[in-house]
């Protein structure tokens, strides 16, 4: 079903952006007489934590995340559960999320909404607004910002089987259908009964679902029915579908709601609930993958006070400081010099051996101090990369300066990070030549832009005793190099971390570790 | 007939004329542009820079001015075998200094077989040829275990011989 999703991705992309439903009477969206209609308010993660189907229905979010490389693009975001904006109306109701992404550059400002289905479960959708800055502003302080004709809606589709078969129709209590290959049978199973909003317990204690079971012996081959048609297309006893995802055309207020298709004719099944929301502007918060690498690597072996002893040492007017953490936990020093050379960890093919962590510091030198990572710093951790001798999954950089700056920064993206290095990479393959070339005229540009000031001329000075001016140097420069990697902020003791990012406006973002 | 031919070429040679005229007034050379040389002893040191867009670009060789034999030369094949490097001097102008990143890729250091650094060259004020002053910098920064210090020159004075390029 991987494979088949995977190969569906572009075409669902493109459905996926065909669900844009602006201004149904039941999308309100921004709607300023929301509140005469019933009550809004902010509620807390505990409050959230009173709707388990709320919860689970997020936690299914992040599984996707994780495992699905399908929606990549689209589904990398996190959403932000400390602040979420409810709305009940009657006996329904939705929440609305703030969304981030790794992308410090996206265009739109994204809410993940979750609206409520009774005695069922959310359904999600993604509320997408353009906003300029000072609209983005006025949100946060809560002012009423008219977004007419600069938001739309989209349904998110979701990948569970029971999902998907929800709109089987056809199938029968007793019937086994086929979904890409994998045979399923519909039951009822005892549901958790839903508590936390007054008047909104679930009154069913069972509820139908699909679940995987062996197939029968002699079903058709999947390959045989094509398309999205209940049991069409040849001679077979089971409905097969071979779309991981039914794709309907129909604006959101006419999609078949829990019980079956409604689309204005009058046959069974609930409509879609109202969808009441807000724009919600982005709160920051850190990537937590990242944060949670740095935490890793420096509670490994206790590395950390490794790092904070370097971080004393930053006054030393000659030498600079340094020392590596392996795979194998091994604590590795790196001799003090005016420049810190970095040993090659031991390692064979059979045991290959990488840094998980190098860390340095960049020293009260009579020529000044880079309070932030210098192109070299980059340059050499690549060819590390290159040569093996990095575990880039894991991998975190650490610096302390003697202009009072600490910083952590991770490879968030593998191949960016190659990518822009690739002349680096030794390649013998001749249809790399190309790619070798050009990787070489971007960085060496990159490089002199930003780093090389013999003239006096880089955006990035060691003379420079502005930090947060150089730090803004330093984050145009991973933006504009592009080179997946993630910036974050500390102090000399190492143990709280904020991701810094640019905002669109070139002011800088400080977003905190959880 | 005819005159309407005659209008047509007319107008094919104004266009011509002036597409001609507007190349040539964007085509102002500048002066890093060309030959430079820098002979010690038996060694002469050649670099050509030609500038591409907004950046000056340049390849370097060095010469045994007793065999004329290349002792090494920056436009050389890549590690993959094909194609050769499109340069090793990339750099910007400001005024009479040009400064940038310079790639040493007559050093052996394995994988890739080069080591990098800063570059600045100065034109050198009343000087008749034209000269420049040639340093290279060691960046800073982390360093690999037994990286290879610079095998170029770092510090010297280069004497313009040519505005021509000639990278063979």
């Amino acid at each position: 079903m991987k494979k088949t999703l995977k190969k569906l991705q572009p075409a669902l992309l493109v459905v996926l952006l065909a669900f844009t439903c602006c201004q149904q009477d039941d999308v309100h969206m921004n709607d300023n007489n929301t509140s005469a209609k019933g009550n809004s308010r902010m509620i807390t993660y505990e409050e959230l934590k009173a709707m388990p189907k709320a919860i689970s229905m997020l936690e299914s979010l992040k599984e996707q995340r994780r495992k699905k490389s399908v929606y990549n693009e689209r589904y990398d975001f996190t959403v932000d559960t400390t602040e979420i904006f409810l709305v009940e109306i009657g006996d329904y109701h939705s929440l609305t999320f703030t969304i981030s992404r790794d992308s410090a550059y996206t265009d739109v400002t994204e809410n993940l909404v979750l609206n409520w289905e009774p005695y069922e479960d959310y359904k999600t959708y993604m509320a997408e607004y353009m906003l300029t800055e000072e609209e983005k502003e006025k949100i946060a302080d809560g002012e009423y910002v008219d977004t007419k004709d600069k938001e739309r809606l989209l349904v998110l589709p979701e990948f569970s089987p029971s999902t998907i078969l929800k709109s089987a129709g056809g199938a029968g209590e007793d019937q086994i259908i086929m979904v890409d290959g994998i045979c399923y049978k519909g039951m009822w199973v005892r549901d958790e009964s839903y508590s936390g909003i007054p008047g909104q317990i679930e009154k069913s204690k069972f509820k139908w679902v699909y679940l995987p079971v062996p197939c029968p012996e002699g079903h058709l081959d999947p390959s045989y029915t094509e398309g999205n048609h209940p049991g069409g297309g040849g001679p077979t006893n089971m409905p097969i579908f071979n779309t991981p995802y039914p794709i309907s055309q129909e604006p959101i207020t006419n999609m078949p709601g829990p019980g079956g298709y409604n689309g204005g004719t009058g046959n069974s099944g609930s409509p879609y609930n109202p969808i009441y929301t807000k724009p919600r502007v982005e709160i920051a918060i850190a990537h937590p993958r990242e944060c949670k690498k740095i935490k890793d690597a420096l509670d490994s072996n206790n590395f950390r006070q490794e790092v904070v002893d370097l971080a004393g040492k930053v006054n030393d007017p000659v030498n600079e400081y340094g020392a590596g953490l392996d795979r194998f936990g091994n604590v590795i020093p790196f001799p003090p010099g005016p420049e810190i050379q970095v040993p090659i960890p031991f390692g064979t093919p059979s045991f290959p051996n990488g840094y998980i962590v190098v860390s340095h510091t960049h020293n009260n030198s009579i020529a000044g101090t880079l309070s932030v990572f210098s192109i070299y710093d980059l340059r050499n951790i690549a060819q590390f990369l290159f040569d093996n001798h990095i575990n880039d999954g894991t991998f975190v950089a650490t610096l302390s300066t003697a202009k009072g700056t600490h910083y952590a920064l991770t490879i968030n993206n593998v191949t960016k990070f190659k990518d822009f290095f690739f002349y680096l990479s030794g390649s013998t393959n001749p249809a790399d030549a190309q790619k070798i070339l050009i990787s070489a005229k971007n960085a060496t540009s990159i490089s002199k832009k930003y780093f090389e000031n013999t003239t006096g001329n880089a955006i990035i000075s060691e003379s420079d005793t502005n930090n947060m001016n150089v730090l803004r140097g330093f984050l145009e420069f991973l933006n504009e190099a592009n080179m997946g990697v993630s910036l974050f902020k500390t102090q000399a003791n190492f143990q709280n971390f904020e991701q810094v990012s640019l905002k669109r406006d070139g002011s800088i973002q400080f977003s905190t570790c959880p | 007939m005819k005159n309407i031919q005659f209008i047509y070429l007319f107008m094919a040679f104004t266009i011509l004329c002036t597409i001609n005229e507007a190349k040539a007034q964007l085509t102002i050379m500048s002066p890093f542009e060309g030959t430079w040389e820098h002979i010690d002893g038996n060694k002469k040191f050649v670099v050509s820079l030609w500038k591409e867009e907004n950046d000056l670009l340049g390849h370097y060789k060095m010469i045994n001015t007793n065999n004329n034999t290349i002792l090494y030369s920056s436009y050389k094949l890549l590690t993959t075998g094909q194609l050769k490097w499109t340069f090793a001097i990339n750099t910007t102008i400001y005024n009479l200094e040009a400064s940038g990143i310079i790639i040493d890729n007559s050093v052996s250091f394995e994988p890739t077989g080069f080591i990098e650094g800063y570059i600045r060259m100065d034109i050198q004020s009343g000087t008749t040829p034209l000269t420049i002053h040639w340093r290279v910098y060691e960046p800073e920064g982390l360093k690999i275990e037994n990286q290879p210090d610079f095998n170029i020159p770092t510090d010297i004075v280069l004497t313009k011989v040519s505005n021509e390029i000639n990278l063979e």
